[in-house]
This record gives C-alpha cells, structure tokens and sequence, in this order.
C-alpha cells in the first residue's frame, strides 16, 4: 500500500480517531497529536496488517493506544475542564444538548479503561472476549468495568440507555 | 457502530485541517522507513565491507606463494624427518620468496621425463643461514629439474645447482672408461648415450691429446669450449682398468696453454699444449694419461667440471 493508497483509506476512519481521541484527551490540539500519531503508526507498520478488511478496527485501536500513551505522558497535568467548548460540538445536530450531556458523562465520569471498554464494545462491537484480550486484563474485569461503566452512564436518566 | 453512540460522537466537531496531521504523521513514517532502508544499506555495505576484510585477511595469511616462471628452485636442507629436500624458490634476480609448500617432489629429466632421484642424480643441497648466504652445502639427491606438486598447482623448475662457478656447490660430471657420467666428488653416473673420444697422436716429437664430447644431453650439447684443467699421468699398467696401480705421476693444469707437470713430464693437447718427460721412470712399458678433470664452458658462459678417468695408453 503506498502513501496516497494509505491515506486514502485512512481518510475514512480520521474523523472518527479524533473524535475517540478527543472523548480521552478533552482538547483539539491532543486529539490532532493523535490523529497524527496514529497515521505515523499505521503506516510505518502497514506491513504487520496480514488483513487490509479489518483496518479500520486496527487503526482505532491503535489510535486508542496513542490516547491512552499521552495521557500516561501527561499524568500529572490536571485538566480543569469539566465540560466540552461549544467550538467543538457541530451546532446543527438537533440532538447536541443530549449527546453533549452523553459525551461528557463518557469523557469526564468514566476512568480510561472503562471508556476504552465502552468505546470497544458499544461503538465497534468487539466481543467481550477481544476486549480482555486487547486491553490484557480478565473477561471477568472487561464485565465489571463495562457493567460499571454503563451504569455511571445509566444515572439520571440518560437517553443512551443499553 | 451503536447507532446512538454513534450519533453523539458524531456531535464532535472534527478541524478542518485533519487531513494535514494525518499527511504529517504519513510523511514521518515514510522518512522513518526511508531512513530505516538508509541506515540497513549503510550496516549492510558495512558488513559486507567487514566480511570482505575478514576474507582478504584470511586469504592473506593463506596467500600462495607466486613464482615467477623464471624462478629458481633452491634446495635448502634436507628434512632430516623425511628425507625430503626443502624447497626455496629464489627470484631471477636472486632474492628468496619463500619455502616451497609442496606435496610432492618429481625429479625429470632433459626429457621431462620422470626419473627416481635416489638412482639416477644427485644435487647439492644448500644450507642458508639466516643472512641467506650458503653456510655449507652437502651432496645429496637430486636432479637436473624437479617438477614440484604444490597445493596450489604444478610447476617444472630448474634446480639451480647449475651455472655456478663454485667447485662445491656444482654439479659435476665424470668421464669414465670414455663415457660421460654426472657423478658428485664420490658417486658416479655412466651416460651410456654420452661419448669422448681422445687423439693422441706424435708430431715433432710431441703428443698431442684432443678431446671431443658428443651427447645430446645437457648440459653437454652446450658446451662451446673444453679446456683442460687438470690431467694425470701414470707410467705401468694399472692393476684394474680405472683404477690407481702403477706409478702414478701427476700433475695439475690450472688452464690452457704449456703447463709443465711438477715431476718434468709435459704433455701437448690440442689448443693446450703439455710435455712429459718420461725418463723419469725408465722401467715403465706403457704411459696411462687420464684427465682427472676437465672444465667446459657452455653457451651461457657459465663453467662446467668434468671429471675424468683412464682415457688412453701409450708406449714409452
């Protein structure tokens, strides 16, 4: 795959790295280190893909890797925002108030795992299995944490029930 | 994708410009892997510069010697283990280049034809001290030129016992009983091909001795020139043909011209004129003249030494 192939088809699955990017890291400027880092990744290790069907699953998961590695690099910042800029949600969704209340819920009341446990599952559909496997933890924690998780999401009636 | 997570992620405004930080990240892992190939060729050259550096100094230490082909073969020694000669092979211009590693030995002869050293020649082996300068020599087998089976391929070459001028580290050859031999101060080798005929005849008083040699052989179909060197008289008759009996008068002639013999005797040869006064030993029947030694020359102006025995008889 050469470069242009490359970014081509990276081009489908950019927009959604950033955004998965932005639930863990809360600002554009990560988000779009990310993004970045995540091209750098996949390419540089286009060859390790033995099936091209499931780059779009590869990329993400890389691109959660790179989340969760600069936030490990900024552990010891303290991120005071507590909820999303208005610049950074699309004003013309009709449903914005409820999907920001959603995302915010995800990105500041959920720990990293339990995100990455939600976004694997709820949002990619991994199987419970996959998760434990990725993320080298039991499926019994991979239960926990997505029980837990869906539960904080759960609280105050929130529409995105499961 | 869950439809409705899916929706709410989708209320994330994504920048414009998003393309470009995946064009960035693309474009550093393409000089990564650029540099990555560079770095790989460079340890690669390197290796291969190191592999060829470890074989050239492997082929150096097991360089085989180069022999001109118009090198000498000296002999050196004798292994004193195996019998077997040392081989050195010594530059045109006299300069040793090194111990002949070889396998095996086979003396030819003028015909190339293999022959058994123990039987047939003799050498004279030399023993070089560490200036490279002939400390003794000793006589011992050889050939005219020995074909040496090295590791590294065949070769004929020429001893270089010949074409010295030094009695003791030349080759020489024996006349006796009229015929040629190669022979060292002790042991002789009959040339059943080789010939010499000697005249005597009496002319004014005088005798007169010529010389001819005639064999194909070399070194004798190169000789240019005899010169008598040193001849033996002997008055009676010898008890044995070739041997010592009788009275023997000697003397020694150094080179060609009138030589007188230390006892009065001369004796005339064609080209080199001798006398012998023979009234020294009145009793005596019959004269045995016998050239102890004889030197040639050959066409390269070099000396050989031929050594003789009983060659003709006269009456007193």
């Amino acid at each position: 795959m050469n470069k242009e192939e490359f970014c081509q088809r990276f081009s489908e699955v950019q927009d959604e790295l950033y955004r998965v990017a932005f639930i863990y890291l809360k600002n554009r400027e990560d988000a779009k280190d990310v993004v970045q880092e995540t091209a750098y990744r996949c390419y540089k290790n286009i060859g390790r893909l033995k099936n091209e069907e499931y780059f779009n699953t590869w990329a993400v998961r890389t691109g959660i890797n790179c989340s969760l590695d600069i936030l490990r690099k900024k552990k010891h910042a303290v991120n005071i925002i507590q909820e999303i800029p208005d610049d950074d949600l699309n004003s013309s969704a009709a449903d914005t108030a409820e999907a920001r209340i959603f995302l915010e819920k995800l990105m500041f009341e959920l720990s990293d795992r339990e995100k990455t446990v939600v976004i694997m599952r709820h949002m990619y559909g991994f199987s419970l299995n996959d998760i434990a496997k990725s993320l080298k933890i039991p499926l019994s924690t991979v239960k926990s944490t997505l029980y837990r998780a869906m539960d904080k999401l759960k609280k105050e009636g929130h529409i995105y029930e499961q | 994708m869950n439809s409705e997570f899916k929706t709410a992620l989708e209320s994330l405004s994504v920048p414009d410009n998003i393309s470009e930080e995946v064009i960035n990240g693309v474009d550093r892992a393409w000089r990564y892997k650029i540099m990555k190939k560079k770095v790989f060729g460079a340890c690669g050259i390197a290796a291969v510069f190191v592999i060829c550096a470890v074989i050239a100094f492997i082929g150096i230490q097991n360089k085989p010697l180069i022999i001109p082909d118009d090198a000498l073969i000296r002999v050196s020694s004798i292994d004193c283990m195996t019998g077997k000669p040392v081989l050195i092979a010594v530059s045109a211009e006299g300069k040793e280049l090194g111990e002949l590693e070889y396998e095996s030995v086979t003396y030819l002869d003028e015909n190339n034809q293999s022959i058994d050293p123990d039987e047939i020649f003799y050498f004279t082996a030399y023993w070089i001290d560490e200036n490279g300068e002939i400390a003794f020599s000793e006589i011992s087998a050889g050939g005219v030129s020995v074909q040496v089976d090295t590791k590294y391929g065949n070769k004929c070459y020429k001893l270089m016992d010949f074409n010295t001028n030094d009695w003791n580290n030349q080759l020489t050859f024996s006349m006796f009983n009229e015929k040629y031999a190669f022979t060292d101060k002790n042991d002789v080798y009959s040339d059943e091909n080789a010939k010499v005929t000697m005249y005597f005849s009496e002319d004014d008083g005088k005798m007169s001795l010529k010389t001819e040699i005639d064999s194909k052989d070399e070194p004798f179909n190169r000789i240019v020139k005899t010169v008598p060197v040193r001849y033996q008289v002997f008055s009676s008759v010898p008890e044995m043909l070739g041997g010592m009996g009788g009275t023997r008068i000697e003397g020694e002639l150094n080179v060609s011209g009138a030589i007188e013999l230390y006892d009065g005797k001369k004796l005339i040869t064609e080209g080199c004129e001798m006398y012998v006064n023979l009234s020294d030993d009145e009793t005596a029947q019959k004269y045995w003249i016998r050239v102890a030694e004889l030197a040639a020359q050959l066409d390269d102006g070099s000396i050989i030494y031929i050594s003789g025995d009983w060659l003709a008889e006269f009456e007193a």
